[in-house]
């Protein structure tokens, strides 16, 4: 490496002040660009939901050339100490190496020192006596508050709640600024000034999240077989990839779609993916773009591909389809005809599309991405990363719903939150090997996923109410990002109750909240409508009763003694519903089951559980 | 790379023969890296035979030269033919069928019909 001479220095810790969004796809970017740069990271702490990192790094080098890919890191600064409290900052601070602080605190350097708080703001005092704080650090040279060469950065860590901000700080660092990341390309690619966009454009920030996860590299080829409006193809030229987006909608293509913009009525002539290029000076960078069907691949079969990224339809805004015709008998002379009438055509109009616009059939989300896979496993370069969305229903959603390939590793998996009912999972898959033989994707994701627009409008119908309760359930963030794992845990906590009742399920009262955790977690669904209990892989019961006891004002009641109004047999479960009239302030404390006639199974799960779950 | 295989009963259907009714010539910064690169990626018959379809063939070998890595100005030849030449309107035609594929404003219409899948 470049900088091995530098590297005799014992490493180095940095902080990290990551951007306090897209939370799930910051470690995945870092770890990227790391992988591709061969920096070696050590992870200091286990990297939690605050927006502050620590790593060691081998040399300042490494750290600015993470930086200049970064977009999720804001900036980057040598760790001079940390603490929880201002005492055992100073005493870190006064721990570090006097010949690492020396270089930078020289006579000929000039200094500044900057306060800065996470989720407060502090008062020019407070920051004042702060940097005065400081003063038993060896400082030599002259204040510039313009121009420093050594800019320490003094930062306090107030959590990440506006609503609750603590007084004193839960974390305080000490650093040298070292470099900024590459957050300012967000508003120079802003899609808010971008020629050619569409309805369903990539935002930039996400777009060049992509691009570093999929490693593109100056020199190397970089395709989108669903290009759009070429939104994600400005990312990748942009570090020096060039580009070949492909799509089946040759109006998009041309630019001949409805303008998406608000205000505008008309396309101009010069929008176009090759506009959009051009509009950051990177046409060089442009490869060409086809109207193609990826059903029907028409590549010769060899691995030219660095990357593949790429945002396939959802079938929401934009629909899935490749071409094809539902009827079943067609006329064999219409093949010549069409042939012959491309060529005949007069010479001025040479192929307008209008001469034949193959009719199109709905293409399955499946069918989409086991199609991509496949493609990617013969046309990717042996350790090229196809980088795709992957649109999910978070109830339903599991590990198993990834679309894999044998060929094909999964490096990453991040979810970015939608709605409260819908996300969209970023995968970053690595090609191992080349393929052999029959070798194809498996797309278990089909099913479910196939449901997704289907299941997105269902949701929109319920009514206001509902969708209050669902919220609750699935906190997010001010800015609507995903908090995934943290949605995960309240969803465990709130959704499923299990329960370790087995067979004899007679006339016993099911502890439905055991604990207080689980006692306000239920609470919070407020609005209860429906109580189901469910017997997995394990009985049928038909006609059992089922009651609520609620607490309301706390004054412990029955709320409900309702019998069974529905019951559903399945072949591996049966669930019992019933409504319960439980209001907004009610708790739901238990939940007892008469099920006289419940019926378990041995042999199909011997340890056999019931499961009340509180349905919304 | 672009094959016609899509269209029933063809086998291999490549190379495409370009029929070029308009070509332009842009200016693009040689990236010597970039090219060295694509080069063994192509089938070299094939760029000979498109480079002549489009009339741009001039001085290319008929096979790669050995060490084309470090032969600059041949890079530039094929940086040239693959970067800058660019088919404005035009057709690729299969070499099986016959079948014609239409390019207009440098986008090739690969689509086939609902009857050729």
């Amino acid at each position: 490496m470049s900088c091995s001479h530098k590297c005799i220095e014992a490493a180095r810790k940095y902080l990290l002040w990551c951007a306090n969004e897209h939370v799930e796809f910051r470690i995945p970017e870092l770890k990227s660009i790391a992988s591709m740069f061969n920096i070696p990271i050590k992870w200091i702490d286990k990297p939690k939901e605050d927006p502050y990192v620590i790593v060691e790094m081998r040399c300042e080098a490494d750290a600015k050339k993470l930086m200049s890919r970064s977009l999720l890191v804001r900036s980057c600064y040598e760790l001079w100490g940390e603490g929880s409290t201002e005492a055992e900052l100073h005493s870190n601070v006064r721990s570090f190496p006097a010949e690492f602080m020396k270089p930078h605190l020289a006579p000929e350097k000039t200094f500044k020192v900057r306060v800065e708080a996470f989720n407060k703001t502090l008062k020019i005092a407070d920051k004042l006596a702060k940097i005065e704080a400081l003063e038993y650090l060896p400082f030599e040279g002259h204040v510039d508050l313009k121009n420093a060469d050594t800019c320490l950065h003094f930062i306090e860590y107030y959590g990440l709640d506006p609503n609750s901000i603590p007084t004193t700080p839960y974390k305080i660092f000490v650093g040298r600024w070292v470099a900024e990341g590459q957050r300012e390309l967000i508003g120079r690619f802003s899609l808010k000034k971008r020629h050619y966009i569409g309805s369903t454009s990539m935002d930039a920030q996400l777009a060049f999240i992509m691009t570093n996860l999929a490693q593109v590299q100056s020199g190397e080829v970089v395709a989108d077989p669903f290009v759009g409006t070429g939104s994600i193809l400005v990312s990748a030229a942009y570090w020096g990839g060039h580009v070949w987006g492909w799509d089946i909608d040759f109006l998009t293509l041309h630019a001949r779609t409805k303008p998406t913009r608000h205000s505008q009525k008309q396309r101009l002539s010069c929008e176009s993916i090759a506009s959009n290029l051009e509009q950051y000076g990177l046409e060089r960078h442009y490869l060409d773009v086809t109207v193609m069907d990826n059903a029907k691949p028409v590549w010769r079969d060899v691995p030219f591909i660095d990357a593949i990224i790429t945002d396939p339809p959802y079938g929401i805004r934009e629909s899935t389809e490749r071409v094809g015709s539902l009827k079943v008998s067609r006329p064999s002379s219409y093949n010549q005809d069409n042939t012959t009438t491309t060529t005949t055509t007069t010479p001025h109009t040479p192929y307008s599309p209008s001469n034949h616009y193959p009719s199109k059939v709905s293409y399955s989300l499946s069918h989409v991405f086991c199609d991509l896979l496949n493609f990617a496993a013969i046309h990717l370069i042996i350790g090229g990363r196809l980088v795709f969305w992957l649109p999910v229903f978070r109830e339903d959603y599991h590990d198993g719903m990834i679309p894999s390939h044998p060929c094909l590793e999964l490096m990453y998996n991040c979810e970015q939150v939608l709605t409260v009912h819908s996300s969209r999972r970023l995968i970053t898959l690595r090609k191992i090997r080349h393929p052999t033989g029959e070798e194809t994707a498996i797309g278990q994701v089909a099913d479910l996923t196939a449901k997704f627009r289907e299941r997105f409008f269902q949701a929109s119908l319920m009514t206001k109410d509902e969708r209050q309760a669902i919220k609750s359930q699935f906190p997010r963030d001010k800015r609507g990002q995903g908090l995934g794992y943290r949605l995960e845990e309240a969803k465990n906590q709130t959704k499923m109750v299990r329960m370790d009742v087995a067979a004899k399920c007679e006339d016993s009262v099911i502890p439905v909240c055991e604990t207080t955790r689980q006692k306000e977690e239920i609470n919070k669904l407020n609005n209860v409508k429906t109580v189901s209990v469910a017997m997995c892989e394990t009985s049928v019961m038909t006609g059992c009763e089922i009651s609520t006891l609620g607490n309301n004002d706390n004054n412990e009641k029955a709320i409900t003694t309702n019998v069974t109004t529905e019951c559903v047999t399945r072949d591996e479960s049966a669930c019992c519903r019933h409504e319960s009239s439980a209001t907004r302030n009610d708790t739901l404390t238990s939940l007892s089951c008469t099920g006289n006639q419940v019926l378990h199974n041995p042999d199909k799960n011997p340890e056999g559980e019931l499961n009340a779950r509180v349905d919304l | 790379m672009l094959t016609s295989k899509g269209i029933k009963n063809v086998k291999e259907g490549f190379p495409l023969k370009i029929q070029a009714d308009e070509v332009k010539n842009v200016d693009i910064d040689f990236d010597q890296d970039f090219i060295s690169k694509m080069v063994p990626k192509l089938d070299w018959n094939a760029l000979i035979f498109a480079a002549q379809c489009v009339g741009h063939k001039e001085d290319l070998p008929d096979t790669l030269p050995e060490g084309y890595e470090n032969d600059e100005d041949l890079l530039r030849k094929l940086h040239h033919i693959l970067l800058e030449v660019e088919v404005i309107n035009g057709c690729l035609e299969c070499p099986e069928t016959q079948r014609k594929f239409p390019i207009s404003n440098g986008i090739p219409n690969m689509l086939l019909n609902e009857d050729e899948v």
